[in-house]
């Protein structure tokens, strides 16, 4: 039922903006278009505590020109915030309460700031489990504004490795170790499988450079024994750089697959758009 | 669908549940009709009930009508039956046989109904001549239930007599 209407996304992070429509369903998804826009370096710092836009004019102006650039793109959007700004956390929801409320209870007592601050909402997940996340408010703020002043219309706001993980979650997986890759400009996230079930969930800084395929390959390692099985699991990756990730391990010998493919067209992979999960799930 | 938004959005119905009202909608559209078409048949059915027990009912009287003339029609054809079987000739030969000669018939009065009735006016010259009559007529197998009436007697006998002639059922 969800493609009767297209999805608006637009998603922001370190280097850019950049926007997609896309109709389909969750298995076939389609790019009706997509619109891409720099950031200099310093204009958006993405982070959990203070103000993440810093160049507010710059910011907005992207945020104008990827809404111009697209079919669409003055109606309802969602927009997606990049990795990194969010304090995440896996938790069994016992029966009697919903979700949201519980994550709320757990997760805000080890803020770094008042419980009244976050913004906490969940991705539930297979087995009554649910990865909840909290935002400080005056980082959405920030974000709100600015896509305001940019002529947006907010029709939600979602988290980039939220809208990734949401979408990966409906791959079938086996009762082997698999982990997800998520990577975002400034952090990346991983999420380890077994036998359905989400076991680890670890939100990491970029290491960028050429040394980042093995750090990160170790990464994985060490989030697969976390999720209690040391084999070589099965790893795919999403997000900027990911098929580059790819290709690198590749030739080092560890196998990775992207995590999903589209029809249409598009400057880059599919895969190596983290936010487009928030259509694809 | 997860949305940190910093306060409460007037979201659009998604499409599942437009698509739901839409179904609902049909559903109540499709009901009136069904509802509007049943009531119509309804009526229909009910006249034609009412029609067809007005006809039963002048089906029934014409029935009653028929049936109270079918009686003087049985008896016709009863009587059309007996005159087959027994036409007057024959009964008055049959009677003729029976009769002395000092006795005459004066009248007779033949009755079609179940079997046939006689009423018949005699003169006899004699009393002896009348109960020899009688006598006869009681003792032939022609006539049965043989009643004599008012006689008069006045030298000679003057009499009715009733009685049943089963000369047809020989």
């Amino acid at each position: 039922m969800r493609a009767l209407r297209a999805r608006v996304l637009v998603a922001i992070d370190a280097t850019g903006v950049a926007g997609a429509s896309v109709s389909g369903g969750p298995g076939t998804p389609r790019i009706r278009s997509f619109a891409r826009a720099p950031l200099s370096p310093g204009a958006l710092v993405p982070g959990p505590f203070d103000p993440n836009v810093v160049g507010g004019p710059e910011v907005q102006r992207a945020l104008s020109e990827v809404a111009a650039g697209m079919a669409d793109g003055r109606g309802p959007v969602a927009l997606i915030l990049p990795g990194g700004v969010a304090r995440t956390a896996l938790l069994d929801v016992p029966a009697g309460v919903t979700a949201r409320e519980f994550a709320r209870y757990r997760i805000t007592a080890g803020l770094p700031y008042a419980p009244d601050e976050a913004l906490v909402d969940v991705l539930p997940l297979h087995g009554g489990r649910v990865l909840a996340a909290a935002v400080r408010r005056s980082v959405i703020e920030g974000y709100e504004a600015v896509a305001a002043a940019a002529g947006l219309d907010l029709e939600r706001l979602d988290l980039a490795p939220l809208a990734a993980l949401s979408a990966l979650a409906r791959e079938p997986r086996g009762t082997a170790v698999s982990v997800d890759v998520i990577l975002g400009d400034r952090a990346l996230s991983l999420a380890a499988w077994q036998g359905g079930v989400l076991h680890v969930f670890r939100t990491r800084r970029r290491q960028s450079g050429p040394r980042e395929p093995l750090w990160l390959g170790r990464e994985v390692d060490r989030t697969a024994v976390l999720a209690g099985n040391g084999s070589a699991p099965r790893i795919r990756a999403v997000g900027p750089g990911a098929v580059a990730l790819l290709r690198a391990w590749q030739e080092e010998g560890r196998a990775g697959e992207p995590g999903w493919r589209a029809e249409g067209t598009l400057p880059v992979e599919a895969t190596e758009l983290a936010w487009l999960g928030a259509a694809l799930a | 669908m997860r949305d940190f938004s910093s306060r409460p959005r007037r979201r659009p119905p998604p499409p599942v549940d437009l698509g739901l009202i839409g179904v609902g909608l049909l559903t109540l559209i499709f009901a009136g009709y069904a509802t509007g078409t049943s009531w119509a048949d309804f009526k229909r059915a009910r006249q034609h009930v009412a029609d067809v027990q007005r006809d039963t009912r002048a089906a029934q009287a014409r029935l009653k009508t028929m049936e109270a003339r079918s009686a003087p029609t049985a008896a016709l054809a009863t009587q059309a039956l007996l005159s087959a079987d027994a036409p007057p000739p024959r009964l008055l030969s049959d009677l003729a046989a029976l009769m002395p000669a000092d006795v005459k018939l004066d009248s007779l009065a033949l009755t079609y109904g179940d079997g046939i009735g006689m009423t018949m006016q005699v003169s006899a010259k004699s009393a002896g001549a009348y109960e020899a009559f009688l006598q006869r007529l009681e003792g032939s197998p022609l006539f049965d239930d043989v009643v004599p009436g008012e006689e008069a007697r006045d030298g000679g006998v003057t009499a009715s007599i009733q009685m049943r002639y089963r000369g047809g059922s020989r």
